[in-house]
């Protein structure tokens, strides 16, 4: 029989007495399994590259429904790795506050407790869920069982091309050790496994962001929270880069392989790269740089589901990483907690058409202090107070063309507009400003305007009662859609 | 067949395939996530301004009858600490709409056609519209209201979303927020509604235009604003019954004030006493928002009638419900309806001294609202949920009947799941909005403060249900506690009201 979310539900199993906790959905004969695995640091258009050898991955692409424009909805690996398990936006950092052992970066805290987990929602409903990674924030009862493949931080320096070559080579180890961990967990699961590589370095410290000198100025865009690093590169040490990159990009492929030969096929399987790397293509190297080209920033995702539905097909909308954990507890026929945002993408292997999604019209990302704003075509970048911006013109079907790094923020307001109005929307009306410790709220205006005399300070009145607001003159206050002269004929 | 919410699902996957079919039809207008085979119709039956403790399932001692709304609530599954996320009537109508929440109001700015202050704004463009995704998954969508606001130049986006809009402008008093009304009574006409202490303020105006109004249509009980609502809305049952499944809403702004019920229901309520003695019968007792009891200068006796007034204006509107109860049953709807009842909030009546809604004092006069659901199968029937339930959960609730996916920005609970024996996702507070200020709760406490956080007030409903003693003093730990709950809920940050004559949000 054909499978769907909705049969699932229907197949649930006798109803427990109102007041105990919710039960499986999907215990039984009908069990459905599903698998995450998240390949660390690997860049969409590498997957693709002939240069590059990715047999497995682009084995997997043909069965998978493949969502083409992913950009994380925040940057980069911790605060990413919150809005996957959480399914709630972490941008745009709003509930930054400094933790104890975590860079002073917005976007590095803890999940809280008042976010929901997919795990825990799991284990509401009797999905047993297995997580494997050495993300020290993944801890807890919340997380169902956390298998720890015995990563450490090692001491990171930061101050050379050969540190972030080091740091890629650290996130292969990851790979490696996760992806051999994941292969016993995928021995005889039920319910879910999450597999995902962790590099520790990147809960202890924001991935540093090397500029070539002088480009600070140049670039006008801020102090990026002091993650910018000062290097005079040149292009055998880029060239370096990229090779060590792509021998990541190929270790991962490799491993995933094996990974592979062990997750079920009966076992629905969501795939997704945590975050791009910038390799000196627009004067920065590093993760979650300044500018987000959509070559260094999208990243694989894509979705194989059991009984093939989609397989190969292609979707252009801006899925994200706050997608994963609704799509997941969807397919487990599991109810999606209300506060997680994202959307329920398994809508589109039910034969809903990918423009009937709802509306999403750019791809927002947050990345430290950063906004980053984009479509297929247009690129923003600004700051929380959206008074530096900078748009470029990063057009899919132009390749290697100059205008694609050129700031033309002045020459199309109109977008520029857009796209800093789409931000403020979905950060819900303001953008956070930050001081050292988390998110400000900035001082009220006036200390304050107990107008109406009541003892209470700065009790907002509609209708001042007693005395009018310095503001407000009392045409104002008595305006009841008449005009002046038909208010006056009415006094006695 | 027999409708179950299970069986539901399980023809949902017929309907998934079905999408194909429907394909064939009309290329244009394919449904983009079709809704289940049998999904339940749905009916909101939504009143203003209506306190729970004023509706007998609610409160035994309530000083007016309310059978139907009893008997509704005998049939349903009653929350009994429902609390609207936001309030007033404009952000909760949002929430109620949206599914998602208004509070803490962040995207706040002052909008041409509606009131000012925090929390009045439309729906925006980028917000899904419940109505819209129901009729895109092919389901018939109706909505009957004199609200002011729905009907107005500023929720146009939402009525272009239904095929029967039934908007009424009978609210006579509130004519100013779309077309004002041309004829005003004069003002000896209204002599006999206006304390002496309202007879310079803007109430005035408003008398004059509700009493103009009803002057021209107003010849039975049939044409109160709430008789013409429901009256729509069991005219427009004809219509959908062969276009199955449907959504009506149902949305009366009475008992608003002013608390003009039909005069038989005023007198079943009670006698004239207090300043009606002198002829005046204080239907629009205070200056909108609120009144100091002691500002408006009436007796004890004044406010009592005050209460059988509200008391009558909630009587009338269930003596409605009840027509459009019956009329439900008669077309034999109810056993494949869902039928959802609730309130955006209540209304202080002399309580704490005030008459009206005052943000400072919204407390469970003003917070605790009614909220029931009737499940066509009887499920829960009788039975109480102590869940927070509250508008934004509606919507999600009301697409998982119907089978329909809801839009991730949605983000209320499925209040479904517990008709199946499971239970939403833990709500351990609830949290809510007025104006600038900040409410939050649980079971046992209650806070409210102003958005600055400068006056917290603290009440233990335990010993004080009335909340008349404030322990903020006492409870430091709780009210900080209260506090934090509050921020996480708003992402983080609670956001600055600015407070220049706009009162728009300037950050946070």
């Amino acid at each position: 029989m054909r499978f769907t979310r909705r049969t699932l539900l229907g197949g649930a199993a006798a109803l427990p007495v109102f007041g105990l906790p919710a039960r499986a959905a999907a215990q039984g004969d009908d069990a459905r399994r599903a698998v995450l695995v998240v390949l660390p640091l690997v860049r969409k258009d590498y997957v693709a590259d002939s240069d590059t050898d990715t047999p497995n991955i682009e084995n997997l692409r043909g069965d998978s429904l493949r969502f083409d424009r992913v950009i994380p909805e925040c940057m980069p690996a911790l605060p990413l790795r919150r809005t996957l398990v959480t399914g709630v936006r972490s941008f745009p950092f709003r509930d930054w506050k400094r933790t104890e052992g975590m860079p002073a970066v917005p976007g590095y805290n803890p999940v809280w407790d008042w976010q929901p987990v997919m795990m825990e929602t799991m284990g509401l409903g009797g999905v047993e869920s297995v997580y494997v990674t050495d993300n020290p924030i993944i801890e807890g009862p919340r997380f169902g069982r956390v298998v720890r493949p015995g990563g450490r931080a090692e001491t990171a320096g930061g101050e050379t091309i050969q540190d972030e070559i080091a740091a890629i080579r650290r996130q292969t180890k990851a790979a490696e050790r996760t992806y051999k961990a994941g292969i016993q967990q995928l021995r005889d699961f039920s319910g879910f496994v999450g597999i995902d590589p962790f590099d520790p370095v990147d809960a202890a410290q924001a991935p540093p962001i090397y500029i070539q000198p002088d480009e600070i100025e140049r670039e006008g865009i801020g102090p990026m929270n002091d993650r910018l690093v000062e290097v005079d590169w040149s292009g055998d040490e880029v060239d370096d880069l990229r090779s060590a990159y792509r021998d990541h990009v190929e270790a991962v492929d490799e491993w995933f392989g094996r990974l592979m030969e062990e997750i079920p096929d009966d076992a629905f399987l969501f795939v997704l790269g945590d975050n791009g790397i910038a390799l000196g293509e627009h004067d920065y190297i590093g993760r979650g740089t300044p500018t987000s080209h959509r070559e260094s920033y999208e990243v694989p995702f894509m979705i194989r589901d059991p009984d093939g539905r989609k397989s190969g097909d292609d979707v252009d909308w801006y899925a994200s990483t706050h997608d994963v954990a609704p799509t997941i507890l969807s397919y487990m026929g599991l109810t999606i907690p209300g506060k997680m945002w994202g959307e329920d993408l398994t809508a589109l292997l039910d034969d809903v058409d990918e423009d009937d999604l709802y509306d999403r019209p750019f791809s927002i990302t947050a990345s430290g202090s950063l906004i980053v704003v984009r479509d297929k075509r247009w690129l923003m970048v600004a700051d929380r107070e959206e008074i530096e911006r900078r748009m470029y013109d990063d057009d899919e079907e132009v390749e290697d063309d100059i205008t694609r790094f050129q700031d033309i923020a002045n020459e199309d307001t109109g977008q520029l507009t857009d796209m800093s109005l789409a931000a403020l929307a979905v950060a819900g009306g303001t953008l956070p400003e930050f001081g050292p410790d988390g998110a400000l709220r900035p001082p009220p205006e006036r200390s304050d305007d107990d107008t109406d005399d009541d003892g209470i300070p700065n009790d907002f009145d509609a209708v001042d009662n007693d005395e009018p607001d310095d503001s407000d003159d009392r045409e104002a206050l008595e305006y009841d859609g008449r005009d002046a002269e038909d208010r006056e004929a009415a006094r006695p | 067949m027999s409708l179950t919410r299970r069986g539901l699902f399980g023809a949902g996957a017929a309907g998934a395939a079905a999408v194909g079919l429907g394909a064939c039809g009309d290329d244009y207008f394919e449904p983009s996530t079709e809704h289940a085979d049998d999904a339940p119709n749905a009916v909101l039956i939504f009143s203003d301004s209506t306190r729970a403790d004023y509706i007998g399932a609610y409160n035994p001692d309530s000083r007016n009858k309310t059978p139907n709304l009893d008997a509704l609530a005998k049939d349903s599954l009653m929350f009994s600490h429902a609390v609207p996320e936001a309030m007033p009537t404009g952000p909760a109508r949002r929430a109620l709409l949206t599914g998602i929440r208004s509070f803490p109001f962040r995207n706040y700015v002052p909008t041409k056609g509606l009131p000012v202050g925090p929390g009045w704004i439309p729906i925006a463009d980028f917000q899904p519209i419940v109505t819209e995704v129901l009729g895109e998954a092919g389901v018939e969508t109706a909505y009957c209201t004199d609200n002011p606001f729905l009907i107005g130049p500023r929720f146009g986006n939402f009525r272009r979303t239904l095929d029967w809009a039934r908007p009424s402008y009978s609210q006579g008093a509130y004519r100013f927020l779309n077309k004002p009304f041309k004829r005003p009574a004069t003002r000896s006409t209204i002599e006999r509604y206006l304390l002496p202490d309202l007879s310079n303020s803007v109430e005035v105006g408003r008398l004059r235009a509700m009493a103009g109004w009803n002057s021209i249509y107003r010849d039975s009980d049939r044409q109160y604003p709430t008789a013409r609502v429901i009256r729509s809305g069991i005219n427009v049952v004809d219509d959908l019954k062969d276009r199955r499944p449907f959504f009506l809403g149902v949305d009366t702004f009475d008992p608003h004030e002013p608390l003009d019920a039909p005069r038989v229901y005023q007198m079943a309520a009670g006698g004239a006493k207090g300043i009606e003695l002198d002829g005046i019968i204080p239907i629009q007792p205070f200056e909108t928002p609120y009144s100091w009891v002691i500002d408006v200068d009436v007796d004890s006796e004044t406010v009592e009638r005050v209460r059988e007034l509200y008391a009558a204006e909630i009587t009338f509107f269930d003596e409605w419900v009840g027509r459009l109860m019956n009329t439900l049953a008669d077309q034999n709807l109810l056993d494949e309806t869902v039928v959802y009842y609730m309130s955006d909030h209540g209304l202080t009546l002399g309580e704490h001294g005030i008459l009206g809604k005052h943000a400072a004092r919204a407390q469970w006069h003003i917070y605790h609202v009614p909220c029931m659901i009737r499940h066509p199968e009887g499920k829960m029937a009788g039975q109480t949920s102590d869940y927070f339930a509250s508008t934004h959960d509606i919507p999600r609730t009301m697409l998982s009947f119907a089978g329909v996916r809801a839009p991730g920005q949605m983000n209320g609970e499925d209040l479904s799941v517990i008709f199946d024996g499971r239970e939403p996702p833990e709500r351990r507070w609830w949290t809510s909005c007025y104006d600038d200020h900040v409410l939050a709760g649980d079971r046992d406490w209650f806070m409210i403060a102003d958005s600055e956080g400068r006056m917290k007030r603290l009440y233990d409903r335990r010993s004080d249900p009335q909340e008349l003693r404030d322990v903020a003093a006492e409870n430091p730990q709780m009210v900080d506690m209260l506090w934090k709950v509050l921020e996480d809920e708003a992402g983080g940050t609670l956001p600055q009201f600015g407070t220049s004559a706009g009162k728009a949000v300037i950050g946070g």
